[in-house]
């Protein structure tokens, strides 16, 4: 009887899961899409100074500032329970990618936003972990949280 | 160099993929797996199990002795009438083991102070015979016939076959869910269970080799058919027992019926229950 309640109560989170997941994740999605419209005109780079200046003169700027943006992102139950399955089989784990690009793309959003009326930014660097992988168990490769660190150098004229 | 805005169309980050249509694809796959691999395994400890050896099922009756538990009994039977009854039916096992042409593995029985009308072949090798049912019997044929049915469960190794599947259940579920999962320990908690569900074509052939053992042991058959009729209601409904692993009583009765028309057995007098 308490394992057919068990396999309910999993039925249950992971109804539970699509539905409010589904819901988080395109409300974050609009989110983004709509402050990436916004920031769109604010170049953000992945190159570095010393390739920049050999086609643009950085003496025009009189500041320099380390920016940063983070975002830890949970995954939902569905997604979870979606993942286990596809790595008994291989292939694209779709579950995750939205995560991880919502994660990212959130990172660097919060990094533009932190740097304000900046007129460039350079040296674009991004990071990720899992946190809270397994609880702790040793064995359970499933991934709970996703933390993404986007750190940079902006520019001001 | 020119620094040129544009808003990306779509996300090729992300496969575009129904996620639900993803779920049941990979859980229809995965069960079917698991199903597959259930059976093609239960086939081979079907196959396997008839050929281990009367030693290494002896071990193995050994090994499960530790992990199971006994029936739960009603308190207050005098210690002289169990000691009476255990020894009667130590008497009747011996006469029936000694008859018996199928190599039985170490073998005890005793008497259980239970209400159900039952009696069970463990895993452990012990037959228990509840109060119950022992009440019922009124010759030593009725019972022997009882005893034989349990005899059959071992002579085909049915509690093994059992077992095996449920160590096969136990395998699926570490490779495919891991060590700490909740199949593996609903198949933990039940694995030193004492009492083994058979099917209903063990539970037929074990009839058919009471039916043997009976005649063998006494010369005639009489006693089997009084003591099914006794222990078992024969007026159910067949629905019922659609999804049982019993068969309907009826039809158990219908198919010792026939194989006693089969073989000529005869039917004779009876021995009284007494410990000698």
């Amino acid at each position: 009887m308490e394992y057919l309640i068990a396999i309910g109560f999993t039925i249950l989170l992971t109804v539970v899961g699509f539905v409010f997941g589904t819901i988080n994740e395109k409300k974050h999605y609009a989110s983004i899409l709509e402050r990436e419209e916004k920031l769109l005109n604010l170049p953000t780079l992945t190159v570095s100074a010393k390739s920049l200046s050999q086609d643009l003169d950085l003496n025009q700027f009189s500041q320099v500032r380390l920016v940063s943006g983070g975002t830890v992102l949970s995954i939902d139950y569905f997604k979870r329970f979606l993942g286990i399955l596809r790595m008994f089989f291989g292939g694209n784990i779709s579950a995750y990618e939205s995560l991880i690009d919502r994660a990212r793309r959130e990172a660097i959003l919060r990094l533009k936003e932190q740097a304000g009326n900046a007129d460039l930014i350079i040296n674009l660097k991004l990071e990720t972990s899992d946190v809270g992988s397994g609880s702790g168990k040793k064995n359970d490769s499933s991934v709970t949280c996703i933390e993404t660190f986007a750190y940079a150098t902006a520019l001001y004229k | 160099m020119r620094y040129n805005p544009q808003k990306i169309e779509g996300n090729l980050n992300v496969t575009d993929q129904f996620p639900l249509k993803e779920l049941f694809v990979l859980l229809a796959g995965f069960i079917g797996i698991f199903i597959a691999a259930y059976v093609i395994l239960g086939f081979a400890v079907e196959l396997i199990m008839p050929h281990i050896d009367l030693k290494t099922e002896n071990k193995l009756m050994k090994l499960m002795n530790s992990s199971a538990s006994p029936t739960k009994e009603i308190a207050g039977i005098p210690i002289g009438l169990r000691q009476k009854n255990d020894r009667l039916l130590e008497n009747v096992l011996r006469k029936l083991i000694s008859n018996s042409s199928m190599s039985l593995p170490e073998i005890k029985i005793r008497y259980v102070n239970n209400e159900t009308i039952n009696a069970y072949a463990h895993i452990d090798g012990t037959i228990e015979i509840h109060s119950a049912l022992f009440s019922k019997m009124s010759t030593e044929n009725e019972l022997a016939f009882v005893i034989a049915h349990e005899l059959g469960h071992y002579a085909y190794k049915d509690n093994l076959k059992v077992l095996g599947r449920k160590l096969v259940l136990l395998f699926l579920g570490t490779t495919f869910l891991g060590a700490d999962n909740g199949l593996n320990k609903m198949m933990l908690n039940t694995l030193g269970a004492t009492e083994s569900k058979f099917n209903q074509v063990q539970e037929e052939r074990a009839d058919k080799y009471a039916i043997e053992l009976l005649n063998k042991t006494y010369g005639h058959i009489g006693g089997a058919n009084s003591s099914f009729s006794k222990i078992l209601k024969t007026n159910e409904p067949e629905a019922l027992y659609v999804f049982s692993t019993h068969p309907n009583p009826s039809k158990r009765l219908e198919t010792i019926s026939r194989e006693i028309n089969l073989k000529g057995y005869k039917v004779d007098k009876q021995l009284s229950l007494n410990e000698d």
